[in-house]
């Protein structure tokens, strides 16, 4: 097996998912029909031939049999050329790689998800998953703030959620907008507002380093443990497989011992994230 | 020479005025001088001076912005110290410049690679420089063995200083004999030697982290929007990357040799560095680094230059 | 122990080349030979290492043909087959441990492996050590036979060899040699103890475990303080392997290339925000130390440095990692 040889997939579907271009996401299917199967939390390399790879969080859940989704924010070379393509355009997946959420650990736990502008990601993935096995979860907690609400991604997901019951959704946006009733200030205001129970939870946070620098206070204050709490770390990445070296913090590879860690293990590390 | 630079820097240090003393000391391969930053007065005693110390100190500069430097300087380096002033990199009032009349520096890593067996210690004496082997004491000349900017250099002695170390030295002056030898070549040697010089490089960018001139902090040769060069080996990139970067240099360039000294392959690049300097030079009578006022030649380094005039 | 007298190598050479490529030692790096007299180089240290062969500095990992929206591509997977004729034990134990790196773990790197495993070691005792070697520092020294596939030593004008692993056995057993002499082997253990005495061996006890306390150390400032962010220290290192990626793109078609990459550069961690996980070249100083001295034995359980001595010869402002070591060593850990 060669792991640098990606799988060919096909754009389903494009769709731009902020009111300023920059977010874009893509729905792709294999060429040879056959899904990859993956935990969420994890990431692919995608190809776009000529100009090169680059890692994306797996935005779709596992048991959404259609495709995966990547939300894909233009900032450079293979992200601009990403936003060039439209359905029918051939991409390259390596994947899944990284090691994704603690799911299984998760299981008959209360699970606080909190995220903010677009590393929601791999955080609908999350969410998606633990809806779909419900049973297996105690209170689900989703917190999800964006500058304004034309940034929120995956509106239709989060309309969905909010009609749900079984699902407790609090969305903010930094200031106030017209027409905007939900909560107004930044995800740490929000967290502390809304004050999960500590008790047989786990909170996962992903964000912004500003919006996380700030939310870990407000945490460890509401009685989180530093084993309880995860975070999905962004490195500059090439090989994905822990081989080409520039992902290290110490002695880890973010790309496969990562990019999931919790801060008891983050604790441990140098903080070259 | 040594026990006043020793002297200068020590009460520098003492009275406060500086934080750091840019200089050199004794490395622990034969022939190297190698740059050292003293911080306190104890290690202003490992400070030394020869002509083996072949790195332009100006390069590390711009990295202590922040504080008070002293810096032993030769006359390339004073130069470099112009252009980087006049491009707003540093500031004069934050420099004190401990200037060094220069003979010359040594090709220290052709030297050391010519002799092919291990070097127990290097002396100068009476123009010559001494190799003692663990079997042979051998004798060279050191201008045989000058760096091809000193050979011809102007401008030896600092264009201005603070202190000066040892008496003013006459330059040895002479033009580009150099240059003018590749250009009576024809077309098919010249591009033959090119290309030569040209696939040795590795890549490593040592020529460029030693260049005083160099410091911009997103180079061309980085850049993936739009790509000037590619990755890899190709012989194009390599000749483009060195020609491109030559063409960057030109104005700024002040010819101290740093470049060409340091390579690990032994890539000649100061064949290119003279040639634009000569034209510079032949064509508008300009010669860098001598005017902390002037703005440098090209204002601007534009990236659709062909370079076609360079070879 | 067979031997051969070194006017007869033309008997294991042939033996060798029907294996595939001879490389042997040249000044600037290892080349494939075209008569046997070349196995006789005199080059002790040569300067790129044989890593070049196994993780050369640029390879096509695939090619790939662009129609309008679709794409298709191929692997480009280059071999080598044959045998390193002459390479040191310092250089044997650096492919071991790059090794550990490309073949370890879920992901093998099967353009890496398929060299290696095509590749024999011949290994040479190293007669001629030179200042900058310090290799013994590391549990092992210039006769140490244990990282190649066959390994031998020449004493006077006779070549003595053996082969160590199975593979190095095969191709000794079918050699049409003698046994070595008593009074050779006799010989042999002479040169070895004291070539091996000749090398200078640092005192590096309990190294790892004090860098693993001076990740917020001031003597990182120090260190890197003459640096130039340059990547020869590493990219001559027999034991570096980071590597980068990119895409060559011509009009229709193009190919992923793998070329080396080294992590005293800036780009290395340079994210799209402009963020930079180590901004200074301090950082990035402990890091290639921290890679080598702390995080190795951590993953590995041994040192990521065989003490070949490359880094301080090419660094252009003669940094040496051995009195940095030695700072390091010599470092009073605040509390
Ligand atoms: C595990 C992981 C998951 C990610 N998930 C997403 C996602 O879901 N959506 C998304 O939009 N982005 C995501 N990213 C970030 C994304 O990978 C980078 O934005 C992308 O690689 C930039 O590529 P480029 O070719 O467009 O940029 P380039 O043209 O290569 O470079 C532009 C700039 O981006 C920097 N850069 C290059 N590669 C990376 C990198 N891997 N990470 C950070 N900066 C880089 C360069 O230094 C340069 O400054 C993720 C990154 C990681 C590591
Ligand atoms: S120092 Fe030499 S090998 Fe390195 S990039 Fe410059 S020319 Fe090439
Ligand atoms: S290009 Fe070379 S000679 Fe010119 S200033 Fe830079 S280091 Fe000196
Ligand atoms: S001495 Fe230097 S070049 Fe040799 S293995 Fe150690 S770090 Fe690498
Ligand atoms: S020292 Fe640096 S370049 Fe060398 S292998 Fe380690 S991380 Fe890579
Ligand atoms: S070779 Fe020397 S100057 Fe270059 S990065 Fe390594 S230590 Fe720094
Ligand atoms: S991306 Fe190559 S090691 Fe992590």
């Amino acid at each position: 097996m060669n792991p640098y040889a990606p799988e060919l997939y096909r754009i389903k579907k494009t769709v731009f998912e902020s009111d300023d271009f920059t977010l874009k996401s893509f729905l792709l299917e294999p060429i040879d029909g056959n899904m990859m199967d993956f935990i969420p939390g994890q990431f692919c390399e995608i190809s776009v031939f000529g100009k090169g790879e680059a890692p994306f969080g797996i935005a779709s859940a596992p048991h959404e049999k259609e495709g995966l989704l990547f939300t894909v924010n233009r900032v450079g070379l293979v992200t601009g050329a990403l936003h060039e393509m439209e359905e029918g355009h051939i991409v390259g997946i390596r994947g899944p790689l990284g090691n994704g959420y603690p799911v299984d650990e998760f299981k008959g736990k209360n699970v606080v998800i909190i995220g903010g502008g677009f590393a929601f990601t791999t955080l609908r993935s999350l969410t998606l998953y633990l809806l779909e096995n419900r049973k297996d979860y105690g209170k689900i907690t989703v917190i999800y703030g964006a500058r304004r609400p034309g940034l929120l991604l995956y509106k239709e997901d989060l309309a969905n959620w909010e009609k749900r019951g079984d699902i407790e959704l609090h969305l903010t946006v930094d200031t106030e907008f017209p027409e905007w009733d939900k909560h107004v200030g930044f995800v740490p205001q929000v967290l502390e507002k809304v004050a999960p129970s500590p008790e047989n939870a786990y909170a996962v946070v992903c964000g912004p380093p500003v919006m996380i620098k700030f939310t870990l206070p407000v945490l460890a204050k509401l009685g989180f443990e530093k084993d309880k709490v995860y975070t999905s770390l962004e490195r500059r990445m090439k090989c994905g497989i822990g081989k080409c070296g520039r992902c290290n913090i110490g002695p880890y590879y973010v790309c496969k011992d990562g990019p999931v860690f919790s801060l008891a293990q983050l604790e441990k590390l140098p903080k070259e994230y | 020479m040594v026990k006043k630079i020793r002297e200068i820097a020590r009460k520098l240090l003492e009275e406060g005025k500086v934080d750091v003393v840019l200089g050199y000391e004794k490395g622990t391969e034969p022939l190297s001088e190698r740059p050292f930053v003293a911080r306190t007065v104890e290690e202003v005693e490992r400070l030394t001076y020869s002509p083996f110390a072949i790195q332009n100190l100006a390069t590390y500069l711009p990295r202590f912005n922040n504080n008070k430097v002293a810096i032993l300087a030769r006359g390339c380096t004073t130069r470099a110290i112009n252009v980087l002033i006049s491009e707003g990199q540093i500031e004069r009032d934050k420099i004190y410049v401990i200037g060094i009349p220069c003979n010359g520096v040594i090709k220290t890593r052709e030297l050391r690679e010519s002799i092919g067996e291990e070097i127990e210690d290097v002396s100068i004496q009476n123009g010559e420089i001494v190799i003692k082997t663990t079997t042979e004491e051998k004798k060279v000349k050191f201008e045989d063995w000058l760096n091809i900017s000193c050979k011809y250099c102007e401008y030896p002695n600092p264009l201005f200083y603070d202190v000066l170390v040892g008496e003013e030295v006459k330059p040895r002056g002479g033009g580009y004999p150099d240059v003018e030898d590749y250009e009576k070549l024809d077309e098919d040697k010249r591009w033959e030697i090119f290309e030569a010089e040209m696939s040795k490089c590795v890549r490593c960018y040592a020529c460029r982290q030693s260049c005083p001139m160099c410091y911009c902090e997103h180079c061309f040769v980085d850049s993936t929007e739009p790509r000037w060069v590619e990755p890899g080996f190709d012989k194009t990139d390599l000749e483009s990357w060195h020609l491109i970067r030559v063409l960057h240099m030109a104005g700024r360039c002040v010819d101290c040799g740093t470049c060409e000294l340091v390579c690990p392959e032994g890539v000649k690049l100061l064949f290119l560095t003279r040639k634009v300097a000569r034209d510079l030079k032949r064509d508008f009578d300009y010669v860098s680094g001598l005017n902390p006022e002037k703005p440098p030649f090209f204002g601007e380094f534009r990236y659709d230059d062909k370079g076609d005039f360079i070879l | 122990m067979k031997r051969v007298p070194l006017s007869e190598l033309e008997r294991i050479y042939e033996a060798l080349k029907s294996y595939g490529s001879v490389w042997v030692r040249k000044k600037n790096a290892y080349e494939t030979a075209e008569t046997p007299e070349e196995l006789l180089s005199t080059v002790s240290k040569v300067k790129k290492p044989a890593k070049f062969i196994f993780l050369p500095e640029e390879e096509p990992l695939l090619a790939f043909v662009q129609d309008g929206k679709n794409v298709t591509f191929q692997e480009v997977i280059r071999e080598a087959k044959g045998v390193i004729f002459g390479i040191p034990p310092c250089e044997a134990k650096a492919i071991s441990l790059l090794d550990l790196n490309f073949l370890q773990g879920e992901g093998e790197d099967i353009y890496y492996k398929k060299r290696r495993e095509n590749v024999l070691l011949f290994g040479l005792a190293c007669l001629a050590p030179d200042s900058r070697c310090f290799c013994t520092t590391f549990g092992y020294g210039p006769f140490t036979e244990s990282f190649t596939d066959i390994f031998g030593v020449v004493v006077d004008d006779v070549l003595l060899f053996e082969g160590i692993t199975e593979k190095g056995k095969d191709l000794v057993k079918n050699l049409d040699v003698e046994d070595a002499k008593g009074e050779e082997l006799k010989k042999l253990e002479a040169m070895k103890k004291e070539i091996t005495e000749r090398v200078k061996k640092l005192d590096i006890q309990g190294i790892q475990e004090k860098l693993a306390r001076m990740m917020d150390s001031e003597i990182w400032d120090k260190i890197s303080s003459s640096c130039l962010g340059c990547g020869a220290c590493t990219y001559y290192c027999p034991t570096c392997y980071c590597f980068d990626i990119q895409d060559v793109e011509r009009p229709n078609w193009g190919y992923r290339l793998r070329t080396w990459d080294s992590c005293m550069f800036t780009l290395y961690t340079l994210e799209g925000s402009g963020h930079n996980p180590r901004p200074e070249l301090k950082y990035r100083w402990r890091n290639r130390l921290m890679h080598k001295f702390n995080y190795y034995p951590v993953l590995y359980q041994e040192f990521g440095c065989v003490g070949c001595g490359r880094c301080i010869e090419v660094c252009p402002v003669n940094i040496d990692i051995r009195e940095i070591l030695m700072e390091v060593k010599n470092e009073p850990i605040r509390a």
